[in-house]
């Protein structure tokens, strides 16, 4: 029991510094975590260097489904036109790829009450 | 799951590459000297380039899935990000390289040294390709040094087993000889592994500090493990190389068991590495 613990926990640690790496997501929009009063018509992610975004996925409950299409070059700033939203609690999963060829998982999620 | 299993392949396709780079340059240096086990040595070559072969050939096919997250994903935009990504290229070189060092250990005579030049040039110069060296302002020092680092270590990781088998296989004498021949060229290359990896921490850690964070501290664990493979390799040298040239009872064995032992510890560091390179930044992580 115990070293499928410390395995489960030294997994975690490695998929948190993982996300931390490279290309750093530095700022959203929506921020990660905000509380919305109007559905967003796009999402914006700044990184720390020119990413490519590799894979979107919008996530509300049991629903889940990529969004598309995305931006093909590599650009600090990526924004990407989002569906039309209901009210709900949602999580937004990204991949992006940066300079230096490694993929960088990452996640935002946000509420919008109408 | 996915990124664990990208991991996981990724150790072992590192080290599997290297395993058949580094005995491509053992028989290069020498094939000459081992007789009737030159057959065997070749063989066991080219089982490692074949096998390297096949993970590569896996990683490639793998590498859409590890970019986009998900099978569902994959798309016309993922393949477009894979077939321009560095990582891919990378892969690519790496595969042709590794062809080249199979087809270079089924040769003989001077067509295969030339191939197994060719062979390891362009595997471990695909390293060269993707990472954080290729990103980084200090590149022009960064490749020479990472260069060296892989050469030598490829050439030390892809002797041992060959010198394993020898020294249980072998008459103690001749196979003595050969050791003692590989030792003497060790000794001077292998310090040089630590001093060009020291040399670029230096130049990829932003900070002391660094050296408390994840990559750092793999750093760290590849340091302790690089002591405790230059203890085995002392010890091997000073003790077990001379018993064995004295045909003493045991020697064989006890050598055959240090050289395991050494072998199975650069598999940790390749482990450590895949993760390192893999996942890890040694600016953030």
């Amino acid at each position: 029991m115990l070293p499928a613990r410390v395995l489960g926990g030294l997994l975690l640690w490695l998929a948190a510094t993982c996300a931390a790496a490279h290309a750093h997501l530095q700022q959203s929009t929506p921020a990660d975590g905000s509380v919305l009063s109007a559905a967003p018509a796009q999402l914006v992610l700044h990184f720390s260097e020119a990413a490519r975004l590799t894979a979107l996925w919008l996530e509300n409950g049991k629903t889940r489904q990529a969004v598309g299409p995305l931006p093909q070059a590599a650009q600090p700033t990526i924004v990407v036109a989002l569906p039309a939203l209901t009210p709900g609690r949602y999580v937004v999963s990204f991949r992006v790829v940066g300079a230096d060829g490694h993929v960088v998982p990452g996640e935002i999620r946000f509420t919008f009450n109408r | 799951m996915i990124d664990l299993g990208w991991l996981v392949l990724r150790a072992a396709s590192l080290l599997l590459t290297f395993q058949a780079a580094g005995t491509a340059l053992f028989v290069v240096g020498f094939v000459h000297m081992v007789g009737e086990g030159g057959r065997d040595l070749q063989r066991f070559g080219r089982r490692a380039a074949l096998a390297a072969t096949a993970l590569l050939v896996a990683q490639v096919l793998i590498e859409p899935l590890h970019l986009a997250g998900d099978w569902s994903a994959v798309g016309v935009a993922t393949l477009r990000v894979f077939a321009t990504s560095s990582a891919t290229f990378a892969l690519c070189t790496c595969l042709v390289g590794i062809t080249c060092t199979a087809l270079a250990l089924w040769g003989r005579g001077r067509p295969r040294q030339a191939l197994a030049a060719l062979g390891t040039l362009l595997t471990l110069g695909s390293f060269l390709l993707t990472g954080h060296t290729t990103v980084h302002r200090e590149r022009g020092l960064l490749a020479p040094l990472l260069l060296v680092h892989l050469a030598i270590g490829a050439f030390w990781f892809g002797s041992l087993w060959p010198l394993r088998a020898l020294a249980a296989r072998a008459a103690p004498a001749d196979a003595a000889r050969v050791i003692a021949v590989f030792s003497r060229v060790a000794v001077w290359l292998v310090p040089l592994i630590a001093l060009a990896g020291a040399a670029m921490a230096l130049l990829l850690l932003p900070e002391p500090g660094a050296l408390l964070r994840p990559y750092g501290l793999l750093l760290l664990t590849k340091a302790v493990l690089f002591a405790m493979l230059m203890g085995l390799a002392a010890l091997n040298r000073q003790r077990l190389l001379p018993a064995l040239a004295r045909a003493e009872a045991g020697a064989a064995s006890r050598l055959v068991r240090s050289i395991g032992l050494e072998y199975l510890l650069l598999c940790v560091v390749f482990a450590v590495t895949a993760v390192m390179s893999g996942a890890l930044s040694p600016e953030d992580g």
